[in-house]
């Protein structure tokens, strides 16, 4: 693989490091992750916070990753970014960016990959911004941290970028010297966003972006981001455990449950054939404002605890098809349809499901 | 002939002072007071289920307050079961209505285990007759709530239960005192998706065990949708669309209303519909627009939007809505 | 049973709160002996240092031997039981005196932080003069003042010392009055003093213990910086009062590095104790000193193809 930079001009939003990979005959997937896994060290014993999760994007594609609290989904996007706590250790797997293994790198070239290739949106964003200098000073912070490997970059041509990214997002670049405790939640927000396109990304993980925020402007921001991604060609990683946004925004669907993948399908495939008993259970859980008839579902128990972990399948407890076989033995992930992927024995195996037994 | 209303609404309103500077007082004229709630009116049947809607600064917590009697109205009057709230002295006014708030982590003091929390109301209004009664109460009040065995429950403290066994703590703590109303401030945005049906699911049951009323605060209209019998939307400090749950989602006449609908998140990707994404965001409660006080977002404001604030059209069946482009169906 | 078992709770986090913080399991200990020695005094002391002895003049600043393993003052006294005794009215004078300093800073910060208003702004300034009034030139006064008595002593670092212990409980009252559960406990009828009664003071407690640990250790320096000026109760020993004798008494032309060492030596021992002790109490009562997981500056460099060892014990 050989590495040549080439520099396009002066113009931050046109610099760009370009590697050539040799072997490129196919468009392989922008980013391949294979068997990834996490885990903690805790007074309490080892966390098994993440295990074996592999998934791919191409791109301008977005991929909804969903779970309910605790169930591994930050985990995988910090360990995605190398950004875990002290405490953290990746154990296994790959995670492929453009061919190139991101785990096996040294930490200077991560630096570089970071913000540059993939950026991310951190959760309760809006009140991640320093709130003693100003959103430009922020945005223009990150551009001449990440943006730029050797040249100079004068004030003017950041200035301009700095502008460039406001207006993408929709602030007035009048505001960019205005602090953040002059901004309104949904402003922030946007804010952020910008802050994570600075130095124009391959990928964007946005970990729950819309958490905390009314309605009207979850719609604002969801919008912008669907309009970014196609001007910008982004791929968007959409970490929720809001399903309906993921219906509305993501191409593929990754469902996890206790530190594993449950399933992985296409979103027309994951809402209309879920195959997952928790996958439907969860579906069933979610409201949907146009049909109102139904009653909700509750799913009994709760999630597993990541110290003392069954031997079987997470989801055995709290499932109301399991079997014998699920207590003892992890199901493996496997694609049981073109492109749908599920870790179930009874899917996997085409077992019939007791008549007395029920899923939504 | 209708019931009395478990609690009845008339023209609320409440106006906070702003405390200017000096010299700013004297310079400009215009707002002294931020009218978070103003000239609001609904009732509560027995045993109905009413969900507050809007966003943030429509004045929905506002108006919890000022039912729980932590703020105090500056018009308009309170009635429960029919009587003037301000004839009773705080004490009396919390035994009618209790509240279930947002965040389970932090409604609970970490350092007193269930049972204290739960009896804790009984303690403050002296209603225990003798430990044994006092027993007997906070076990049916958990019971109600959902937690059974009631007794292994005692002594635990609030980090040792999950998120949804603390908001049922909460609830059992404010069904202790038996009240007639049961005030729920997004009680459920804060819990994970599959507990929240538990939740939902109990303060349903509640209205049959107990024959509670639920004014139910959210600005998720999603779970409204499924829960709740009459919705009531807030905009401004102005309810500006009400009526039963059915015709409101299906039916809405409030431009604001139809907007809100149409962007609210469906768990269905093939369904293509037309979103009304408002521009902006909602206005800072100290400028009021003059007319409509949703005209400047409004898709559909004609020339009138701005001077006429709009009385309440009411349409079929109990549903009002305050537009001037609605024509009555009466 | 439910007591029980939460105090039982409470102390496993306590306990590891010290496994991770050694310094202050240290001081825990070194406090403990300190206070040992100061009880056990008359066992422990060889000789009693208020005793009236005859001395010859070979007596005086004479150095450490077997009798006297530190040797002897200027009155020929064994400066080690003089240390042993001393020990007493140092600790007494600083655990009182803190003891005062708490119950008023606290009240004062409970009712400026709870009550608010007018009130409590003027409590709070009067806080802010005594915090800015540099400690010994007042408290010389107030000595010289009211006489040179231990009860005077301790009163007079006792009322100097409260402010800062005013200023911490007032904050953290602040705080825990605008949490939830305060807010529910008001939805539900209780008046102000079922709240501060259940609510603010349990939470308030733990820090307040945290800032009392380190106002004893202010408090012990005070008393010995007062007693090395002179100002101390001349009836009692203490470790400032053999200081100030020492001191006065040409100890260091003597040569008699005893008689100022050791007493000096104790007081940093308690001054420190009391340091490493505090520093970690308010490590544990205060979650928010705890360093974020993102701000530590060694990043994982992940090392995939090693699967690192679980440790033992699950």
């Amino acid at each position: 693989m050989k590495f040549n930079p080439r520099r396009l001009g002066n113009d931050p939003a046109s610099i760009a490091l370009d590697w050539r990979i040799d072997n490129m005959s196919s468009p392989a997937p922008l980013l391949e992750v294979k068997n990834l896994s996490t885990h903690f060290l805790t007074d309490d014993g080892v966390m098994h916070a993440v295990e074996d999760v592999s998934f791919t994007l191409d791109r301008g594609q977005s991929l909804g990753l969903v779970g309910e609290s605790g169930c591994g989904k930050t985990t995988t996007m910090l360990a995605l970014m190398r950004l875990l706590p002290p405490n953290g250790r990746i154990v296994k797997g790959q995670v492929l960016l453009e061919g190139r293994d991101l785990l096996r790198l040294p930490d200077s070239e991560m630096q570089r990959v970071r913000w540059s290739k993939i950026s991310l949106i951190f959760q309760g964003a809006m009140n991640a911004l320093n709130p003693v200098r100003t959103v430009g000073d922020q945005i223009a912070e990150s551009i001449r941290r990440h943006g730029l490997v050797g040249g100079r970059l004068d004030n003017h041509a950041l200035d301009q970028r700095v502008r460039q990214l406001l207006d993408m997002v929709g602030i007035a670049s009048s505001r960019q010297d205005q602090y953040p405790h002059q901004y309104s939640g949904g402003m922030r927000q946007r804010a952020m966003i910008a802050m994570a396109l600075a130095c124009t990304p391959d990928v964007v993980i946005a970990d729950e972006p819309t958490t905390a925020l009314d309605v009207m402007i979850q719609a604002q921001i969801l919008d912008l981001l669907q309009k970014l991604q196609r001007e910008l060609g982004l791929a968007v990683i959409l970490i929720t455990h809001d399903l309906a946004v993921v219906a509305e925004m993501c191409d593929r669907v990754l469902v996890m449950y206790g530190g594993k993948v449950a399933e992985y399908a296409d979103v027309d495939a994951i809402y209309n054939e879920p195959l997952h008993p928790y996958t439907r259970l969860l579906l069933a859980a979610f409201p949907d404002l146009t049909q109102p008839e139904g009653k909700l579902v509750a799913i009994p128990g709760y999630p597993p605890r990541l110290h003392a972990l069954p031997a079987g399948c997470r989801f055995e407890p709290r499932c109301p098809v399991r079997i014998g076989k699920c207590v003892t033995a992890d199901p493996p992930l496997r694609e049981v349809k073109p492109g749908h992927w599920v870790a179930c024995h009874l899917v996997t195996e085409q077992l019939p499901i007791h008549p007395t037994t029920s899923l939504p | 002939m209708n019931p009395t209303p478990v609690l009845e609404i008339t023209r609320l309103r409440k106006h906070f002072p702003i405390s200017r500077g000096l010299l700013a007082s004297f310079r400009r004229r215009s707002a002294h007071s931020v009218h978070a709630v103003d000239d609001i009116s609904f009732q509560v049947q027995p045993g109905e289920i009413l969900a507050l809607v809007g966003e943030s600064g429509c004045g929905k917590t506002t108006t919890a307050k000022l039912l729980m009697g932590l703020e105090q109205p500056s018009g308009g009057t309170i009635h429960f079961c029919g009587q003037d709230v301000a004839t009773f002295d705080l004490k009396q006014m919390r035994r009618q209505i209790q509240m279930v708030f947002q965040d389970p982590y932090e409604s609970l003091n970490p350092r007193m285990t269930v049972f204290e929390i739960v009896a804790e109301p009984l303690n403050v209004h002296h209603l225990a007759r003798s430990r044994e009664d006092r027993i007997d109460r906070v076990k049916r009040a958990l019971k109600d709530a959902g937690l059974k065995p009631a007794e292994s429950y005692f002594n635990r403290l609030p980090h040792e239960l999950s998120g949804g066994q603390r908001q049922r703590v909460v609830i059992a703590a404010a069904l202790v005192l038996e009240p007639t109303v049961l005030l729920a401030d997004e009680p459920v945005s804060m819990l994970d998706v599959s507990i929240r049906a538990e939740i939902l699911n109990l303060l349903t049951e509640l209205r049959q065990t107990r024959g509670i009323s639920v004014l139910f605060i959210t600005h998720d209209l999603g779970t409204v949708a499924y829960f709740a019998d009459r919705i009531a939307v807030m905009y401004l400090g102005r309810i500006v669309e009400i009526g039963p749950a059915r015709d409101v989602l299906s039916n809405p006449q409030h431009p604001y209303t139809k907007a809100l609908l149409s962007v609210v998140p469906v768990p269905n990707p093939r369904l293509r519909r037309e979103r009304i994404i408002l521009q902006g965001e909602t206005p800072n409660p100290i400028d009021l627009p003059g007319g409509c006080r949703f005209h400047p977002r409004c898709p559909v404001a004609i020339e009138q939007c701005r001077q006429i604030d709009p009385p309440y059209v009411e349409l079929s069946n109990s549903h009002r809505a305050a537009c001037l482009l609605i024509e009555s169906v009466l | 049973m439910n007591r029980f078992s939460r105090w039982r709770g409470g102390f496993k986090n306590f306990w590891r709160a010290f496994r991770h913080n050694r310094l202050g399991l240290l001081g825990l200990i070194m406090l403990a002996a300190a206070i040992v020695i100061a009880v056990f005094a008359p066992l422990i002391a060889p000789t009693d240092p208020y005793a009236r002895v005859r001395v010859k003049v070979e007596d005086i600043y004479a150095p450490p031997s077997a009798a006297h393993p530190f040797g002897t003052d200027d009155a020929g006294k064994d400066v080690l039981s003089a240390f042993i005794y001393g020990s007493r009215v140092s600790l007494i004078v600083g655990f009182a005196a803190s003891l005062i300093s708490l119950f008023v800073g606290g009240a004062v910060g409970l009712i400026a932080g709870f009550y608010g208003g007018r009130l409590g702004n003027f409590l709070m300034r009067i806080n802010d003069i005594f915090l800015v009034i540099p400690f010994l030139p007042l408290a010389i006064v107030l000595v010289a003042l009211l006489g040179q008595s231990l009860i005077n002593i301790i009163l007079v670092i006792g009322l100097l010392g409260w402010s800062s212990t005013a200023r911490l409980v007032r904050s953290q009252v602040l705080s825990v009055k605008e949490r939830q559960f305060v807010t529910r406990a008001r939805a539900i009828g209780a008046g102000n003093l079922h709240i501060i009664w259940h609510h603010i003071l349990p939470l308030v407690l733990p820090l307040l213990l945290a800032n009392t640990v380190l106002i004893i250790s202010l408090s012990i320096l005070a008393e010995s910086s007062l007693a090395f000026l002179g100002l101390g109760d001349p009836t009692v020993i203490s470790w400032g009062s053999m200081l100030n004798f020492a001191f006065t008494r040409s100890a260091m032309s003597a040569g008699a590095w005893w008689a100022l060492v050791l007493p000096g030596l104790g007081i940093v021992w308690v001054v420190l104790a009391c340091t490493l002790l505090g520093n970690v109490l308010e490590e544990i009562f205060n979650p928010r000193l705890k360093a974020h997981h993102l701000s530590s500056t060694d990043k994982m460099v992940a090392i995939p193809n090693e699967i690192q060892p679980a440790p033992s014990g699950k």
